[in-house]
């Protein structure tokens, strides 16, 4: 009789099955590993994408029931120095009602501290950009497709004369679902990459 | 300029020309952000003067560089 595993429950063949039972055998334990290796880990990567001098970046369809959360992870320079903004999507389209705040942090490696924030605007901040270095960043987006408020946190590092963090966060304060987000600067263009990633519950 | 347009389901990622309306939104966004570039650039400008002031002030009274810099170290700004 065909054993099984107590973790991932691969079968595996025990002495007393017969050799005709190992086709049958060998598929499910194939089957069963693809199933354990997909089940693995804390990120699914839900899209991956670079540009190069584009006025902005919508991102369709990457929010959805299947996770709660996503994490955005990029590296984006801009044609000039900007803040970068988003604005979350639906079917396609740009949410522009005035309900996005954010709040941010820049500390210098010169130890200057600034602010860059925003109240109750059509966009979110994301962070800073510019033509000297490519910003690299995080953000983590909680809940944008349920129905509630969307949250979003985030941390980015880039140079200019001297080496600066972006540290802080956004809130869109209107219940609703969202199945996308874009990505557009404050003047000038965009270059980079982006990855979504869904936060396995 | 172009956009980017990614459906992250089917994999499609095409590169298009603004249509009409997002064009107006992003004229909008652009005189917005300048309007906002503007207002921060005024109220830094307002800032360093009353600083550049309260360091006037406290030396008028006596204090070095360094006490004002223990005592204030709001006032110092450090420059990129």
């Amino acid at each position: 009789m065909t054993g099984y595993t107590p973790i991932y429950n691969l079968p595996y063949v025990e002495a007393s099955d017969l050799v005709a039972n190992y086709p049958v055998v060998s598929e499910e334990l194939a089957e069963n590993v693809e199933t354990a290796i997909e089940g693995s880990g804390g990120l699914t990567l839900i899209t991956s994408q670079t540009f190069s001098a584009s006025a902005a970046v919508n991102v369709n369809n990457c929010f959805s029931a299947t996770y709660t959360n996503y994490k955005l992870v990029y590296s984006i320079g801009g044609s000039a120095d900007a803040n970068l903004y988003f604005r979350m999507r639906v079917s396609a389209a740009d949410n522009t009602a005035s309900t996005y705040s954010s709040n941010y942090a820049m500390v210098t490696s010169a130890g200057a501290l600034t602010y860059l924030n925003a109240a109750a605007g059509n966009f979110g901040i994301l962070t800073q950009v510019d033509d000297a270095k490519a910003t690299r960043g995080v953000a983590d987006i909680f809940s944008p497709f349920e129905a509630v408020e969307t949250a979003l946190t985030a941390n980015a590092e880039t140079f200019r004369t001297n080496s600066y963090s972006v540290t802080g966060g956004a809130f869109h304060n209107t219940a609703s679902s969202f199945d996308g987000i874009t990505l557009y600067p404050s003047t000038g263009n965009i270059t980079g990459y982006l990855k979504i990633y869904g936060y396995k519950d | 300029m172009s956009i980017v347009e990614i459906w992250a389901d089917t994999g499609q990622v095409i590169e298009r020309e603004p249509t009409d309306a997002e064009a107006a939104q992003m004229a909008a966004d652009a005189a917005d952000a300048k309007k906002a570039a503007t207002a921060a650039a005024q109220a830094e400008k307002a800032a360093a003067e009353a600083r550049a002031a309260a360091i006037e002030h406290a030396k008028s009274l006596g204090f070095t560089d360094a006490m004002i810099a223990v005592m204030y170290p709001n006032l110092v700004v450090t420059n990129d």
